[in-house]
């Protein structure tokens, strides 16, 4: 190789290693990216969408497979009790619970009431009806009851973060636990990052 | 032989055998700390009467299809009636596996039912085969469709 040649090598080298530089620094345009999708960021610190829809997916999924809906022989009235946020992000618990009763609803193995705790202090609905004058209260045959929890562990520079979601559905007469489930998500890594 | 030649042979025999014993070195570090895969232990004469599914299959990767390629099939349902699938993903290379898989779900006209989705993350160690099952999300469901990517 001559000199000239090498010259011309170490200075390609150089200004590759410097557009990509550049490139890497160039900020990415925002785009728009399907919530359920492999394409979303998923951050360490922080219960994420796409975990939400895992985790309602999962369990509803279960409670399908474990036929949790025949204990009364009819289609049953479900209610949502209450689910709690035991972790130190700060997030609506509808973002699980909603997922949950869509699913429950179009399984169309049971049917979903608003008569409980959580979801009566919104009910316009109940209001609309009573300012008619017509009231009734049908009292929901089972009830979801839940917990968001969190597990943190570290090595070295290796973060790794679990959320638990637990749900119960409980007879409202028997108080009997008719199904449980849990799902834990469970992500690792040193930073959070785009594309799972 | 001039010395000067034999001199550069020595060096040249010198560096193979360097080159040589490097290599060999990095094999035995590389075989230390390779991931084990798993063995498994199964009845061979299984009891169980499985309902397989004959399937139709659209590769478009394979690297996903060699860290996990379904096997086997099976259908059932639960004791409501509902449609439920389970297939067999194995990973036939050395190394762990990261797919993410989705489960669509059709009616009898062949239709999609839209329902809430979301890929799913699955980690398949070396030599495994993972089942993955999933139930129909109504009594509409007649078919279904498996996807899965390769995690990056």
């Amino acid at each position: 190789m001559t000199k000239k040649s090498k010259i011309f090598a170490v200075i390609a080298a150089a200004a590759s290693l410097a557009v990509a530089g550049c490139a890497s620094r160039q900020p990415q345009p925002a785009r728009y990216v399907d919530s359920g999708s492999p394409e979303t960021v998923v951050s360490l610190e922080k219960v994420n969408v796409q975990d939400f829809a895992m985790a309602a997916e999962a369990l509803v999924k279960d409670m399908l497979m474990e036929d949790a809906f025949a204990e009364t022989g009819k289609k049953p009235v479900i209610a949502l009790s209450r689910v709690m946020n035991d972790t130190s992000n700060n997030f609506d618990t509808a973002l699980l619970t909603d997922k949950v009763q869509e699913m429950i609803l179009k399984s169309r193995k049971a049917t979903v009431s608003m008569s409980m705790s959580v979801d009566r202090k919104n009910d316009s609905v109940a209001e609309d009806v009573a300012a008619l004058g017509e009231t009734e209260t049908v009292i929901p045959d089972m009830t979801l009851i839940g917990t968001i929890s969190e597990i943190t562990a570290r090595e070295k520079s290796t973060r790794q973060v679990s959320y638990v979601f637990k749900m119960r559905l409980v007879g409202t007469r028997t108080r009997n636990i008719v199904w449980m489930g849990e799902k834990v998500i469970t992500k690792q890594g040193q930073r959070d990052s785009v594309g799972w | 032989m001039t010395s000067h030649f034999k001199k550069n042979l020595c060096a040249t025999w010198k560096s193979v055998a360097l080159c040589v014993a490097g290599a060999a070195i990095a094999l035995a570090i590389t075989a230390c700390y390779s991931t084990p895969s798993v063995n498994t232990v199964e009845n061979a004469n299984a009891g169980a009467k499985k309902k397989l599914v004959s399937d139709k299959r659209i590769y478009t990767d394979s690297g996903t299809a060699n860290i996990a390629d379904p096997i086997e099939i099976r259908t059932g349902t639960t004791p409501a009636g509902t449609l439920k699938i389970q297939v067999e993903l194995m990973n036939s290379t050395s190394y762990v596996g990261r797919v993410f898989y989705l489960f669509e779900w059709f009616d009898e006209d062949g239709m999609k039912i839209e329902m809430p989705e979301v890929w799913n993350p699955l980690v398949i160690p070396p030599g495994k085969v993972e089942s993955l099952t999933d139930v129909a999300p109504n009594d509409r469901a007649k078919d279904f469709r498996l996807s899965l990517i390769r995690r990056e």
